[in-house]
């Protein structure tokens, strides 16, 4: 050895990992922090919200009080129309009452759990199979059956899927089945799932080209170490952040539906159905619409702001060399 | 790498050249249509024949696109052949299942041109250079830690830069990480596709030295694939030139720069600057561009360009030609010196 190898050591600024530089860059995002800090709350208002009206039941949103009904925000009940074990908790209904007299405030606790869940579920079923095929037509798209490719069949199946328009497929499978919460995650799943196979798909071709990964073929890693250890780790970035903005759809996908009558049965509440039978006392009690649709727009776009925040902080484009 | 002696013993007592190529052919489909049929092909390698002997650096120089890597990664069967043999130390490389292609690898290994896209972003250091020894049970634990903090010693990085990220280095760190894995395995070829191309001429050299230092050190073979001539010349000790596909010209360095015969390769040396600008030198302009590979020129490739093409250059192929002693190793394939 004819050199000194103390000769080629840089000092290095302090370590970061990519996920601690993303969370930096993300932190200096003021909107997406915002959204963020929305979302937080309503993780807590939605768990709160299912302990408080279906475990210990503190605030019942079943409770029918027809002396009370259209009463606006921030009335107290008074105590002479209502038995006591009827009465909200506090004696205020923070935020007015429906034409039966329900607590809008428990209603809309009860369906911030039903929106999340659903949200979840179904963007979860989504990002299953999504991640299942396009990751099988990008890593093993050259096997053939016959004359096609795994590639071409699994594509020309989303590009089909694509065709139909999601919401009026997903309304006439809801008419046919029986109306449950559990049959409308599954049917958002079940027809939301393209774009993710789209673009896993995308991804994985492009991975499969990166040179760190020839270099684990050549190193003789087997396929399943380079799938996972090398290029799932490498195309979730855009995955998280599609299933973001993918949980906003599917909530609002919930609103339309229950909205029209086919999601969510009464009298189990949904921030849709609250809205739904709003609509009919649109100039009686304003709020009865208001607060449900306030609910949805902010929620959609705290999840929006998120999901283009982590875009920003997870492109490697960004990322310093 | 302290406790991992090289071995001048070959398995199975083969000896002859490490790496034989024999008309390597490596054609990529291209599909078009609803059911992805193939329309055409790119000959982007096209009967390609030499060899690399134990501890040798051959270079292979050529213009982008005409087929280096492709070359590298076929002789590594990262892409399956279109046709021809590839024997590394005595054993058929194509005819291998799986089982004995993973445990042939780890004696055959890659350094990339890129030094940003060849480390995987979300593994550090340690993991990336010790990722050969664990895929091949070959250490664990304190034992792996020990041996990659060795092999970052050897390639000039500190230990404590173990469990930093690649994003954290300069671009010739990064080809230094880069050179640790594929030395991890202690192989006896690693390809080194235009290892140096990326980086500044200062750290060029620094891994140039690295490199040459290594070799000595492990008596490691080289397939070093170049653009750059300069690089070649310094390294090598037999350089093969490429021109869509084919190979031009097999020689020695010191006769390729002195004796060069191909039209082609008089081309190239006459585009590349010498080290004294003193000495004068007609530069050769070769008309036109290059033909793509994937309807190549009938007959000699280098027909459309070259200043010395005859009437028969245009339909015939033309033949290998042994230049003086076949000891001497000059081969060119150009109908000028035919008869
Ligand atoms: N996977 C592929 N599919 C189709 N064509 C390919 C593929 N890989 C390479 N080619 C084509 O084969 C030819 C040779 O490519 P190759 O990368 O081997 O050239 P190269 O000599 O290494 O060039 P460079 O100096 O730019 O790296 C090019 O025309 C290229 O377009
Ligand atoms: S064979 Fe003919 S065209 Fe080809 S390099 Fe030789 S002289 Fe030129
Ligand atoms: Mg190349």
């Amino acid at each position: 050895m004819t050199e000194d190898p103390k000769q080629y050591v840089e000092e290095l600024p302090p370590s970061e990992t990519p996920w601690q530089e993303s969370l930096r860059l993300f932190r200096k995002d003021r909107l997406a922090l915002v959204g963020a800090y929305v979302l937080v709350l309503l993780l807590f208002t939605a768990v709160f919200g299912k302990v408080l009206t279906e475990w210990v039941v503190v605030f019942d949103p079943e409770v029918v009080r027809l002396p009370e009904k259209f009463l606006p925000p921030l009335t107290f009940s008074s105590t002479d129309d209502v038995p006591a074990h009827d009465r909200p908790f506090g004696g205020i209904y923070l935020l007015g009452t429906d034409e039966l007299g329900r607590d809008v405030f428990a209603r809309m606790l009860q369906g911030s759990f039903v929106s999340l869940s659903i949200g979840f579920i179904a963007v979860g079923i989504s990002l299953a199979i999504g991640i299942l095929l396009g990751g099988l037509s990008g890593f093993y798209g050259n096997v053939r059956f016959g004359v096609v490719t795994v590639d071409t069949l699994i594509m020309r199946f989303t590009d089909v899927m694509l065709c139909f328009p999601t919401f009026f497929l997903i309304l006439t499978v809801v008419a046919l089945l029986p109306p449950s919460i559990y049959n409308i995650m599954i049917v958002i799943g079940l027809t939301s799932w393209m774009g993710t196979a789209r673009f896993v798909r995308a991804e994985f071709l492009a991975l499969r080209k990166q040179d760190f990964v020839v270099a684990a073929t050549s190193v003789g890693a087997r396929d399943r170490r380079v799938i996972f250890a090398h290029m799932v780790p490498n195309a979730i970035a855009p995955v998280l952040v599609s299933a973001t903005i993918g949980v906003a759809t599917a909530i609002l996908t919930e609103s339309g539906l229950s909205f029209l009558g086919f999601g969510v049965q009464p009298p189990y509440a949904t921030w849709g159905n609250i809205l739904a039978d709003g609509k009919g006392f649109i100039f009686d009690a304003p709020w009865l619409f208001f607060i449900p649709g306030m609910a949805i727009l902010v929620v959609v776009l705290a999840f929006n702001l998120v999901g283009e925040g982590l875009r920003e902080a997870l492109n490697p484009k960004l990322r310093r060399r | 790498m302290v406790d991992v002696k090289p071995s001048d013993g070959q398995p199975g007592g083969h000896a002859g050249p490490l790496l034989q190529v024999t008309n390597l052919k490596k054609y990529f489909p291209v599909r078009s249509g609803l059911f992805s049929n193939v329309s055409a092909w790119v000959k982007a390698v096209d009967d390609v024949t030499f060899d690399i002997r134990p501890g040798e650096t051959f270079g292979l120089v050529g213009e982008s696109g005409c087929g280096k890597t492709t070359v590298g990664r076929t002789v590594l069967r990262l892409q399956e052949p279109t046709g021809g043999d590839v024997s590394f130390e005595g054993q058929d490389l194509f005819a291998m299942d799986a089982k004995t292609l993973r445990a042939t690898r780890r004696r055959m290994q890659i350094v990339f041109q890129d030094p940003y896209s060849s480390l995987n972003p979300r593994m550090t250091v340690g993991s990336i250079v010790g990722e050969p020894l664990k895929v091949h049970h070959l250490a664990k634990g304190r034992d792996l830690t020990d041996r990659v903090c060795q092999l970052l010693n050897r390639v000039g990085l500190r230990p404590d830069h173990y469990p930093r990220y690649p994003h954290e280095f300069s671009g010739g760190q990064r080809q230094r990480i880069g050179i640790a894995r594929a030395l991890a395995l202690n192989p006896k070829l690693i390809v080194c596709d235009e290892a140096v191309s990326a980086l500044d001429v200062s750290i060029q050299a620094q891994i140039i030295n690295l490199l040459k230092d290594l070799q000595a050190e492990y008596r490691l073979s080289y397939l070093f694939i170049t653009h750059d001539l300069n690089v070649v010349q310094y390294l090598a000790d037999r350089i093969a030139v490429m021109y869509l596909g084919k190979l031009a010209e097999v020689a020695p360095a010191a006769t390729l720069f002195s004796d060069a015969k191909h039209p082609y390769t008089q081309a190239l040396l006459s585009a590349n600057p010498l080290p004294d600008p003193t000495v004068k030198h007609e530069r050769i302009l070769l008309p036109g561009d290059v033909p793509t590979p994937l309807n190549p020129p009938t007959g000699c490739r280098f027909h459309t360009r070259c200043p010395h093409v005859m009437e028969h250059c245009k339909t015939i192929d033309p033949p290998l030609i042994q230049i003086g002693k076949p000891e001497a190793g000059h081969k060119v394939w150009c109908h000028l010196y035919s008869g």
